[in-house]
Protein backbone atom coordinates (compact mmCIF):
# COMPACT_ATOMS: atom_id res chain seq x y z
CA UNK A 1 0.00 0.00 0.00
CA UNK A 2 1.61 3.30 -1.06
CA UNK A 3 1.63 6.20 1.35
CA UNK A 4 -0.54 8.30 -0.95
CA UNK A 5 -3.28 5.71 -1.11
CA UNK A 6 -2.89 5.28 2.57
CA UNK A 7 -3.81 8.92 3.27
CA UNK A 8 -6.72 8.81 0.83
CA UNK A 9 -8.29 5.79 2.44
CA UNK A 10 -11.64 5.91 4.19
CA UNK A 11 -10.14 4.90 7.52
CA UNK A 12 -7.65 7.71 7.28
CA UNK A 13 -10.39 10.25 6.71
CA UNK A 14 -12.38 8.85 9.60
CA UNK A 15 -9.32 9.09 11.83
CA UNK A 16 -8.77 12.76 10.97
CA UNK A 17 -12.50 13.48 11.25
CA UNK A 18 -12.62 12.12 14.78
CA UNK A 19 -9.69 14.25 15.96
CA UNK A 20 -11.19 17.39 14.39
CA UNK A 21 -14.61 16.67 15.89
CA UNK A 22 -12.94 16.32 19.27
CA UNK A 23 -11.35 19.73 18.78
CA UNK A 24 -14.69 21.33 17.95
CA UNK A 25 -16.33 19.86 21.05
CA UNK A 26 -13.45 20.90 23.27
CA UNK A 27 -13.86 24.58 22.33
CA UNK A 28 -16.96 25.02 24.49
CA UNK A 29 -15.34 25.89 27.84
CA UNK A 30 -17.68 26.44 30.80
CA UNK A 31 -18.26 29.92 32.19
CA UNK A 32 -15.64 30.36 34.95
CA UNK A 33 -17.99 32.63 36.90
CA UNK A 34 -21.08 30.45 36.94
CA UNK A 35 -20.43 29.48 40.57
CA UNK A 36 -19.85 33.05 41.72
CA UNK A 37 -22.62 34.34 44.01
CA UNK A 38 -23.88 37.92 43.94
CA UNK A 39 -21.95 39.02 47.03
CA UNK A 40 -18.69 37.58 45.74
CA UNK A 41 -19.27 39.19 42.36
CA UNK A 42 -19.16 42.66 43.93
CA UNK A 43 -16.09 44.78 43.32
CA UNK A 44 -15.28 47.86 45.37
CA UNK A 45 -12.92 50.25 43.65
CA UNK A 46 -11.72 53.45 45.27
CA UNK A 47 -9.46 56.13 43.83
CA UNK A 48 -8.06 59.13 45.63
CA UNK A 49 -6.17 62.27 44.79
CA UNK A 50 -2.81 61.55 46.39
CA UNK A 51 -2.17 65.28 46.78
CA UNK A 52 -5.37 65.86 48.77
CA UNK A 53 -5.14 66.49 52.50
CA UNK A 54 -8.24 64.72 53.79
CA UNK A 55 -7.59 65.96 57.33
CA UNK A 56 -7.84 69.51 56.04
CA UNK A 57 -11.57 69.31 55.37
CA UNK A 58 -14.01 69.87 58.20
CA UNK A 59 -17.54 69.88 56.83
CA UNK A 60 -19.48 68.11 54.15
CA UNK A 61 -22.86 68.18 52.58
CA UNK A 62 -24.58 65.38 50.77
CA UNK A 63 -26.99 65.68 47.90
CA UNK A 64 -30.59 64.89 48.82
CA UNK A 65 -31.14 62.62 45.85
CA UNK A 66 -29.20 60.20 43.72
CA UNK A 67 -28.12 61.02 40.19
CA UNK A 68 -29.22 58.49 37.66
CA UNK A 69 -27.13 58.31 34.52
CA UNK A 70 -28.07 55.94 31.77
CA UNK A 71 -25.75 56.36 28.85
CA UNK A 72 -26.45 59.95 27.77
CA UNK A 73 -29.64 60.43 29.79
CA UNK A 74 -29.59 61.91 33.26
CA UNK A 75 -32.12 62.26 36.02
CA UNK A 76 -32.57 62.17 39.78
CA UNK A 77 -34.04 59.57 42.05
CA UNK A 78 -34.88 59.43 45.75
CA UNK A 79 -36.60 56.14 46.49
CA UNK A 80 -36.22 54.31 49.79
CA UNK A 81 -33.06 52.50 48.76
CA UNK A 82 -31.52 55.71 47.44
CA UNK A 83 -32.29 57.50 50.70
CA UNK A 84 -30.79 54.70 52.79
CA UNK A 85 -27.61 54.89 50.68
CA UNK A 86 -27.48 58.65 51.25
CA UNK A 87 -28.00 58.23 55.01
CA UNK A 88 -25.41 55.47 55.32
CA UNK A 89 -22.89 57.54 53.43
CA UNK A 90 -23.55 60.55 55.62
CA UNK A 91 -23.09 58.40 58.73
CA UNK A 92 -19.81 57.07 57.38
CA UNK A 93 -18.56 60.61 56.81
CA UNK A 94 -19.69 61.70 60.26
CA UNK A 95 -17.95 58.74 61.88
CA UNK A 96 -14.73 59.88 60.14
CA UNK A 97 -14.88 63.18 61.93
CA UNK A 98 -16.54 65.36 59.32
CA UNK A 99 -19.48 67.57 60.24
CA UNK A 100 -22.58 67.48 58.12
CA UNK A 101 -23.90 70.88 57.09
CA UNK A 102 -26.41 72.09 54.56
CA UNK A 103 -25.10 73.02 51.19
CA UNK A 104 -25.70 76.74 51.70
CA UNK A 105 -23.31 76.65 54.69
CA UNK A 106 -20.31 76.43 52.35
CA UNK A 107 -19.27 72.82 53.00
CA UNK A 108 -15.65 71.84 52.39
CA UNK A 109 -16.68 68.61 50.70
CA UNK A 110 -19.64 67.74 48.55
CA UNK A 111 -20.76 64.12 48.50
CA UNK A 112 -22.44 62.95 45.34
CA UNK A 113 -23.95 59.53 44.66
CA UNK A 114 -24.73 58.37 41.15
CA UNK A 115 -26.30 55.23 39.73
CA UNK A 116 -24.69 54.61 36.37
CA UNK A 117 -25.98 52.27 33.72
CA UNK A 118 -23.71 51.69 30.77
CA UNK A 119 -24.98 49.42 28.09
CA UNK A 120 -22.04 49.70 25.72
CA UNK A 121 -19.67 46.81 25.86
CA UNK A 122 -15.93 47.08 25.58
CA UNK A 123 -15.93 50.76 26.48
CA UNK A 124 -13.48 51.95 29.08
CA UNK A 125 -15.26 54.35 31.39
CA UNK A 126 -12.43 56.73 32.24
CA UNK A 127 -11.36 59.38 31.52
CA UNK A 128 -14.98 60.09 30.58
CA UNK A 129 -16.16 58.99 34.02
CA UNK A 130 -17.01 61.52 36.67
CA UNK A 131 -18.28 65.04 36.68
CA UNK A 132 -21.82 63.79 37.23
CA UNK A 133 -22.42 66.48 39.81
CA UNK A 134 -24.20 69.74 39.04
CA UNK A 135 -21.97 72.79 39.82
CA UNK A 136 -25.08 74.93 40.30
CA UNK A 137 -26.33 72.60 43.00
CA UNK A 138 -23.13 73.10 44.96
CA UNK A 139 -23.28 76.86 44.55
CA UNK A 140 -20.41 77.12 42.06
CA UNK A 141 -22.41 77.65 38.94
CA UNK A 142 -19.58 79.18 36.99
CA UNK A 143 -17.04 76.54 37.88
CA UNK A 144 -15.72 74.08 35.39
CA UNK A 145 -14.77 70.49 36.14
CA UNK A 146 -11.30 69.32 36.93
CA UNK A 147 -10.98 65.62 36.73
CA UNK A 148 -7.67 63.96 37.60
CA UNK A 149 -6.48 60.96 35.63
CA UNK A 150 -8.41 58.39 37.61
CA UNK A 151 -8.98 55.35 35.59
CA UNK A 152 -10.93 52.17 35.64
CA UNK A 153 -9.35 48.83 34.89
CA UNK A 154 -12.40 47.20 33.49
CA UNK A 155 -14.71 47.07 30.57
CA UNK A 156 -18.28 48.12 31.16
CA UNK A 157 -21.68 46.74 30.34
CA UNK A 158 -23.45 47.06 33.65
CA UNK A 159 -25.06 49.20 36.30
CA UNK A 160 -23.10 50.37 39.28
CA UNK A 161 -22.97 52.89 42.09
CA UNK A 162 -20.54 55.75 41.91
CA UNK A 163 -19.78 57.86 44.97
CA UNK A 164 -17.54 60.92 44.75
CA UNK A 165 -16.19 63.54 47.11
CA UNK A 166 -15.89 67.02 45.64
CA UNK A 167 -13.41 69.56 46.93
CA UNK A 168 -15.56 72.67 47.41
CA UNK A 169 -13.06 74.24 49.80
CA UNK A 170 -10.37 74.88 47.22
CA UNK A 171 -12.36 75.74 44.11
CA UNK A 172 -10.57 79.07 43.71
CA UNK A 173 -7.13 77.54 44.33
CA UNK A 174 -7.87 74.87 41.76
CA UNK A 175 -8.40 77.42 39.03
CA UNK A 176 -12.14 77.78 39.65
CA UNK A 177 -12.64 74.07 39.18
CA UNK A 178 -14.34 71.51 41.35
CA UNK A 179 -11.91 68.69 41.90
CA UNK A 180 -12.99 65.16 42.68
CA UNK A 181 -10.63 64.09 45.47
CA UNK A 182 -12.06 60.63 46.07
CA UNK A 183 -14.37 58.31 44.25
CA UNK A 184 -15.76 54.85 44.74
CA UNK A 185 -17.23 52.47 42.23
CA UNK A 186 -19.43 49.71 43.60
CA UNK A 187 -19.91 47.10 40.92
CA UNK A 188 -21.09 43.57 40.47
CA UNK A 189 -24.35 41.83 41.31
CA UNK A 190 -26.88 42.35 44.09
CA UNK A 191 -26.41 46.12 44.28
CA UNK A 192 -30.08 46.71 45.08
CA UNK A 193 -29.85 45.47 48.65
CA UNK A 194 -27.77 45.82 51.79
CA UNK A 195 -26.77 49.51 51.43
CA UNK A 196 -24.90 49.53 54.76
CA UNK A 197 -22.56 46.76 53.69
CA UNK A 198 -21.66 48.21 50.30
CA UNK A 199 -21.11 51.77 51.58
CA UNK A 200 -19.11 50.59 54.59
CA UNK A 201 -16.98 48.45 52.27
CA UNK A 202 -15.75 51.43 50.25
CA UNK A 203 -15.20 53.62 53.30
CA UNK A 204 -13.59 50.72 55.14
CA UNK A 205 -10.90 50.31 52.50
CA UNK A 206 -10.15 54.08 52.53
CA UNK A 207 -8.47 54.50 55.89
CA UNK A 208 -6.89 57.81 54.83
CA UNK A 209 -10.36 59.38 54.55
CA UNK A 210 -10.49 60.88 58.02
CA UNK A 211 -10.42 64.28 59.71
CA UNK A 212 -7.55 64.25 62.22
CA UNK B 1 -19.05 14.37 34.12
CA UNK B 2 -21.64 15.19 31.49
CA UNK B 3 -18.87 16.08 29.08
CA UNK B 4 -17.17 12.72 29.60
CA UNK B 5 -20.38 10.80 28.95
CA UNK B 6 -21.06 12.91 25.87
CA UNK B 7 -17.57 12.47 24.47
CA UNK B 8 -17.62 8.72 25.10
CA UNK B 9 -21.00 8.43 23.36
CA UNK B 10 -19.80 10.41 20.38
CA UNK B 11 -16.66 8.31 20.23
CA UNK B 12 -18.70 5.10 19.99
CA UNK B 13 -21.13 6.50 17.43
CA UNK B 14 -18.29 7.68 15.21
CA UNK B 15 -16.51 4.39 15.40
CA UNK B 16 -19.40 2.11 14.53
CA UNK B 17 -19.51 2.91 10.83
CA UNK B 18 -15.72 2.90 10.76
CA UNK B 19 -15.67 -0.74 11.73
CA UNK B 20 -18.37 -1.62 9.22
CA UNK B 21 -16.93 0.34 6.32
CA UNK B 22 -13.23 -0.42 6.72
CA UNK B 23 -12.11 -2.24 3.65
CA UNK B 24 -10.72 -5.65 4.41
CA UNK B 25 -7.42 -6.26 2.60
CA UNK B 26 -7.31 -9.40 0.52
CA UNK B 27 -5.07 -11.72 2.48
CA UNK B 28 -3.42 -14.54 0.53
CA UNK B 29 -4.29 -17.95 2.00
CA UNK B 30 -0.68 -18.81 2.85
CA UNK B 31 -0.20 -15.69 5.03
CA UNK B 32 -3.52 -15.70 6.87
CA UNK B 33 -1.89 -16.87 10.06
CA UNK B 34 -0.10 -13.53 10.44
CA UNK B 35 -2.17 -10.75 12.05
CA UNK B 36 -2.98 -7.79 9.79
CA UNK B 37 -1.66 -5.53 12.55
CA UNK B 38 1.73 -7.11 11.96
CA UNK B 39 1.52 -6.75 8.20
CA UNK B 40 -0.03 -3.35 7.52
CA UNK B 41 -0.11 0.16 8.87
CA UNK B 42 -3.28 0.16 10.94
CA UNK B 43 -5.38 2.80 12.64
CA UNK B 44 -6.02 3.69 16.24
CA UNK B 45 -7.99 6.38 18.07
CA UNK B 46 -7.63 7.06 21.76
CA UNK B 47 -9.80 9.16 24.05
CA UNK B 48 -8.17 10.19 27.29
CA UNK B 49 -9.18 11.94 30.50
CA UNK B 50 -6.73 13.19 33.08
CA UNK B 51 -5.60 15.55 35.78
CA UNK B 52 -2.68 17.96 35.60
CA UNK B 53 -0.62 20.05 37.97
CA UNK B 54 0.56 23.52 36.88
CA UNK B 55 4.33 23.99 36.86
CA UNK B 56 6.77 26.83 36.24
CA UNK B 57 5.37 30.31 35.76
CA UNK B 58 1.84 29.00 35.52
CA UNK B 59 1.99 27.69 39.08
CA UNK B 60 2.63 31.24 40.35
CA UNK B 61 -0.71 32.27 38.86
CA UNK B 62 -2.71 29.10 39.51
CA UNK B 63 -1.41 26.39 41.83
CA UNK B 64 -4.53 24.25 41.81
CA UNK B 65 -4.66 20.85 40.07
CA UNK B 66 -6.70 20.93 36.89
CA UNK B 67 -9.32 18.22 36.63
CA UNK B 68 -10.77 19.03 33.23
CA UNK B 69 -8.26 17.60 30.80
CA UNK B 70 -9.23 15.65 27.72
CA UNK B 71 -7.30 14.38 24.75
CA UNK B 72 -8.30 12.72 21.51
CA UNK B 73 -5.58 11.12 19.41
CA UNK B 74 -5.58 9.45 16.02
CA UNK B 75 -2.63 7.32 14.97
CA UNK B 76 -1.25 5.30 12.13
CA UNK B 77 0.35 2.28 13.75
CA UNK B 78 3.26 0.75 11.87
CA UNK B 79 3.80 -3.02 12.11
CA UNK B 80 7.12 -2.42 13.90
CA UNK B 81 7.70 -0.22 16.91
CA UNK B 82 6.60 3.17 15.61
CA UNK B 83 3.35 5.02 15.27
CA UNK B 84 2.55 8.60 14.28
CA UNK B 85 -0.51 10.78 14.24
CA UNK B 86 -2.23 13.85 15.59
CA UNK B 87 -3.59 14.72 19.00
CA UNK B 88 -6.03 17.36 20.15
CA UNK B 89 -6.01 18.08 23.86
CA UNK B 90 -7.60 20.57 26.19
CA UNK B 91 -6.33 21.45 29.67
CA UNK B 92 -8.15 23.82 31.99
CA UNK B 93 -6.93 25.40 35.21
CA UNK B 94 -8.90 27.60 37.55
CA UNK B 95 -8.37 29.19 40.92
CA UNK B 96 -10.66 31.35 43.02
CA UNK B 97 -9.09 33.62 45.63
CA UNK B 98 -11.13 34.85 48.60
CA UNK B 99 -11.93 38.55 48.82
CA UNK B 100 -8.80 40.65 49.19
CA UNK B 101 -7.84 44.28 48.92
CA UNK B 102 -5.47 45.00 46.04
CA UNK B 103 -3.61 48.29 46.35
CA UNK B 104 -2.25 50.05 43.30
CA UNK B 105 0.49 52.64 43.39
CA UNK B 106 -1.59 55.48 42.00
CA UNK B 107 -4.02 55.67 44.92
CA UNK B 108 -6.46 53.04 43.74
CA UNK B 109 -7.67 50.22 45.97
CA UNK B 110 -9.74 47.35 44.67
CA UNK B 111 -11.53 44.85 46.87
CA UNK B 112 -12.61 41.77 44.96
CA UNK B 113 -12.89 38.01 44.77
CA UNK B 114 -10.47 37.03 42.02
CA UNK B 115 -11.08 34.19 39.62
CA UNK B 116 -8.07 33.09 37.59
CA UNK B 117 -8.31 30.78 34.62
CA UNK B 118 -5.92 29.41 32.02
CA UNK B 119 -7.00 26.95 29.39
CA UNK B 120 -4.80 25.41 26.74
CA UNK B 121 -6.08 23.77 23.60
CA UNK B 122 -3.37 22.16 21.58
CA UNK B 123 -3.08 20.33 18.30
CA UNK B 124 0.17 18.45 17.90
CA UNK B 125 1.75 15.97 15.55
CA UNK B 126 2.81 12.94 17.56
CA UNK B 127 5.38 10.19 17.22
CA UNK B 128 5.54 7.13 19.42
CA UNK B 129 8.11 4.44 20.00
CA UNK B 130 6.80 1.20 21.49
CA UNK B 131 8.81 -1.27 23.52
CA UNK B 132 6.76 -4.34 22.58
CA UNK B 133 5.17 -5.87 19.51
CA UNK B 134 2.04 -4.53 17.93
CA UNK B 135 -0.15 -7.29 19.34
CA UNK B 136 1.43 -7.44 22.79
CA UNK B 137 -1.18 -7.28 25.55
CA UNK B 138 0.96 -4.70 27.40
CA UNK B 139 2.73 -2.28 25.12
CA UNK B 140 4.78 0.47 26.86
CA UNK B 141 5.74 3.51 24.84
CA UNK B 142 7.31 6.95 24.85
CA UNK B 143 5.76 9.78 22.88
CA UNK B 144 6.73 13.24 21.66
CA UNK B 145 4.40 15.87 20.29
CA UNK B 146 5.06 19.20 18.57
CA UNK B 147 2.45 21.69 17.46
CA UNK B 148 0.42 24.74 18.31
CA UNK B 149 -1.44 25.71 21.47
CA UNK B 150 -4.24 28.23 21.91
CA UNK B 151 -3.75 29.65 25.41
CA UNK B 152 -6.72 31.47 26.89
CA UNK B 153 -5.83 33.72 29.83
CA UNK B 154 -8.58 34.85 32.19
CA UNK B 155 -8.55 37.17 35.19
CA UNK B 156 -11.84 38.23 36.74
CA UNK B 157 -12.36 40.77 39.51
CA UNK B 158 -15.72 39.72 40.87
CA UNK B 159 -17.76 39.44 37.70
CA UNK B 160 -15.65 41.94 35.79
CA UNK B 161 -13.24 40.71 33.16
CA UNK B 162 -9.75 42.19 33.18
CA UNK B 163 -8.74 43.97 30.00
CA UNK B 164 -5.74 41.63 29.61
CA UNK B 165 -8.03 38.63 29.02
CA UNK B 166 -7.73 36.90 25.70
CA UNK B 167 -6.38 34.05 23.61
CA UNK B 168 -3.08 33.76 21.85
CA UNK B 169 -1.45 31.01 19.79
CA UNK B 170 1.92 29.60 20.79
CA UNK B 171 4.28 26.77 20.00
CA UNK B 172 3.97 23.75 22.27
CA UNK B 173 6.02 20.63 22.97
CA UNK B 174 4.78 17.56 24.79
CA UNK B 175 6.50 14.45 26.03
CA UNK B 176 4.81 11.43 27.53
CA UNK B 177 5.40 7.87 28.62
CA UNK B 178 2.75 5.25 29.07
CA UNK B 179 1.43 1.91 28.16
CA UNK B 180 -1.55 0.54 26.36
CA UNK B 181 -3.28 -2.65 27.42
CA UNK B 182 -5.11 -4.67 24.80
CA UNK B 183 -8.32 -6.26 26.10
CA UNK B 184 -8.08 -9.26 23.74
CA UNK B 185 -5.06 -10.67 21.93
CA UNK B 186 -6.22 -9.71 18.44
CA UNK B 187 -8.90 -7.34 19.70
CA UNK B 188 -9.91 -3.85 18.73
CA UNK B 189 -10.32 -2.33 22.16
CA UNK B 190 -7.94 -1.52 24.96
CA UNK B 191 -6.98 0.82 27.77
CA UNK B 192 -4.25 3.43 27.82
CA UNK B 193 -2.40 4.91 30.81
CA UNK B 194 -0.08 7.85 30.34
CA UNK B 195 1.98 10.41 32.25
CA UNK B 196 3.09 13.49 30.40
CA UNK B 197 4.53 16.97 30.44
CA UNK B 198 3.42 19.92 28.36
CA UNK B 199 5.43 23.07 27.75
CA UNK B 200 4.27 26.33 26.20
CA UNK B 201 6.61 29.35 26.06
CA UNK B 202 4.04 31.99 26.98
CA UNK B 203 5.49 35.16 28.60
CA UNK B 204 2.32 37.28 28.82
CA UNK B 205 0.32 38.88 31.62
CA UNK B 206 3.02 38.18 34.17
CA UNK B 207 3.17 34.44 33.43
CA UNK B 208 6.58 33.34 32.19
CA UNK B 209 5.77 29.83 30.97
CA UNK B 210 2.69 27.65 30.83
CA UNK B 211 3.77 24.15 31.78
CA UNK B 212 2.05 21.25 33.43
CA UNK B 213 2.59 17.63 34.32
CA UNK B 214 -0.34 15.28 34.18
CA UNK B 215 -1.58 11.74 34.26
CA UNK B 216 -4.41 10.32 32.22
CA UNK B 217 -6.32 7.16 31.50
CA UNK B 218 -7.95 6.41 28.19
CA UNK B 219 -9.76 4.00 25.98
CA UNK B 220 -8.56 3.13 22.50
CA UNK B 221 -9.98 1.45 19.46
CA UNK B 222 -7.82 0.08 16.66
CA UNK B 223 -8.78 -1.27 13.29
CA UNK B 224 -7.39 -2.09 9.88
Amino acid sequence: MSNLNHFKSLSCRILLGIVMAGGAIGCGAPDPLRDLNATDSQVFITNRDRAADFAGYATFSIADSVNVVENDRRGYSADNFDLSLINTTAQAMTSRGYTRVTRDQKPDLGVNITYVTQTQTGVTVNPGLGGFYDPFYWGYGGAGSFYPAYYSYYQVSESYWYVELLDLKNVAQNGNKIKTVWNAQIRGGGLDRDPDRIINAVFGQSGYLRRQ
Amino acid sequence: MKTIVFLSGLFCVLLMPAGLLAQQPVVPRETQAVSPYQRYTTYMVTLRYGVAQPLGGLSDYIDQTGTRNFALAGEWVRPGNLSYGAQYSTNSFKKRLPRQLYTFGDGADVSAVQTRTVSIQSLVATGKYHFAGVNARTRPYVQVGLGAALVDYGLYWGNLADEANGSTVHFTAQIAAGSRFLFGREGHWGADVQAGYQYVPYARSGISTVASAGASVGLFYRWW
